[in-house]
């Protein structure tokens, strides 16, 4: 099977967590017969355009923003069109697949609209809860749900002083905005194949906010080789 | 001074000394206030505990913790190596925190909080330690449970160790992936009858 990833972030730039987990996940599937591409962005300009590693073609493409030494971008990189764009030209310059997946949020809306365009499944992959809020500052006070009263109202009279207190309107704006992205995002997650999260917790917090979402079972990454590299 | 000569200075630690790592950001997200609270508290009673942190520097730190700073994954994965116990103490939900798992992996004891993915890795009791998110005292009390007990912290390793390879082995996650992917059809094209 031809299987095309759009990830945010592959090793090497900004080793963490999901990087590393996406990256045993590609050489594990790489290993058993399928053909795996990885389109991932190029935010360190050192890092190669085009490489195979452990069995796994990257491609990488300019987003427009470079962040050397694995600094993060803000979540703003995300929202402007830009993004989407070179995602989506980089997606459609590696060709059809038999099966596009979106391996976190910041990639779905590229994805499906190349998945469509070929006519070819769709599957996302869910690693935080960054989808629902762009703070979610309500899982300190309970970890395993979002209230039901969620919305763009309450974030702006209770999460966001809750979050910084004394905010300013530039932040409340900045946040409100995130917000409805995520609400047009969500909307866009639910006309995927399939959704999965990378745990069973995860998928729960999601299912307490989220409803008629194709959710297909949690998806965790493997461990790596225990004598081997770990982020 | 390179990283293995750091861990081997570090290695000899002999004399009852046990190694606590915690990873990642000291943020209140990840649980650090509580963290500190805990290590300011062992400090003051049991000073064989000494605890490493790699990630983005702290503003302020306890006498009893180093903090590394950033580091890549073959140089987290030689301090786990070398610790005794490792900690998420992660407050929001953490979905699957890769730290818990190559940690298992190693054949560590995990203490980490009831949230996320976290109950998934860890089993309480068998493996390592769940306590409530936020409860620095929890945290305090398993910590130097695990430390008084060196079998107890080799079984948890093992089983642990063991635990971690059936549940989140490659082979098992692909298939699973490949039970996704088996699930979803091509949508429909315009030559379907």
């Amino acid at each position: 099977m031809r299987l095309i990833w759009a990830a945010t972030h592959y090793p090497p730039a900004h080793m963490g967590g999901s990087a590393e987990s996406i990256r045993l996940q590609a050489e594990a599937l790489a290993q058993t017969g399928d053909s795996v591409t990885v389109v991932t962005p190029q935010w360190d300009r050192t890092a190669k355009a085009e490489e195979t590693v452990g069995g796994v073609a990257v491609r990488r493409f300019w987003p427009g923003a470079n962040c050397p030494g694995g600094r993060m971008p803000g979540e703003w990189t995300f929202l402007r069109p830009r993004w989407h764009w070179r995602l989506l030209r980089a997606l459609l310059r590696a060709g059809p697949a038999d099966l596009y997946h979106a391996q976190d949020r910041r990639v779905l809306l590229a994805t499906w609209l190349v998945a469509r365009l070929h006519r070819r499944p769709c599957v996302l992959t869910l690693r935080d809860v960054g989808l629902l809020c762009p703070i979610a500052i309500c899982l300190h006070r309970d970890p395993t749900r979002i209230p039901g009263d969620c919305g763009q109202g309450k974030l702006w009279r209770e999460c966001t002083p809750a979050y910084r207190p004394g905010a300013s309107w530039r932040l409340r704006v900045r946040l409100a905005i995130r917000y409805a992205w995520l609400a047009f995002e969500r909307r866009v997650a639910r006309r995927y194949d399939a959704v999965t999260a990378v745990s069973l917790g995860l998928e729960r917090v999601y299912r307490t906010a989220w409803r008629g979402v194709p959710w297909a079972g949690p998806t965790p990454s493997p461990v790596s080789d225990p004598s081997g590299a770990v982020s | 001074m390179g990283w293995p000569h750091a861990v081997a200075r570090l290695r000899p630690i002999g004399g009852g000394v046990v190694t606590v790592l915690f990873v990642g950001k000291p943020s209140r997200g990840k649980g650090w206030p509580e963290l500190c609270r805990a290590m300011a508290w062992i400090a003051q009673s049991k000073p064989s505990i000494r605890f490493i942190q790699i990630g983005p520097a702290p503003a302020t730190a306890p006498s009893n913790l180093k903090a590394l700073g950033p580091g890549e994954p073959s140089y987290v994965s030689v301090w786990m190596l070398s610790a005794d116990v490792v900690v998420v103490p992660s407050r929001t939900c953490d979905a699957l925190p890769r730290v818990a798992l190559e940690a298992q992996a190693r054949g560590k004891p995990v203490i980490a909080t009831r949230v996320g993915g976290l109950p998934e890795i860890v089993e309480d009791g068998v493996t390592g330690r769940l306590i409530p998110p936020g409860d620095w005292q929890a945290l305090r009390d398993a910590l130097l449970v695990l430390a008084e007990d060196p079998a107890l912290r080799h079984r948890w390793g093992q089983a642990a160790r063991q635990r971690v390879q059936e549940r989140f082995g490659a082979t098992r996650t692909t298939a699973m992936l490949r039970g996704v992917y088996a699930g979803v059809r091509a949508p429909p094209t315009m030559n379907d009858p």
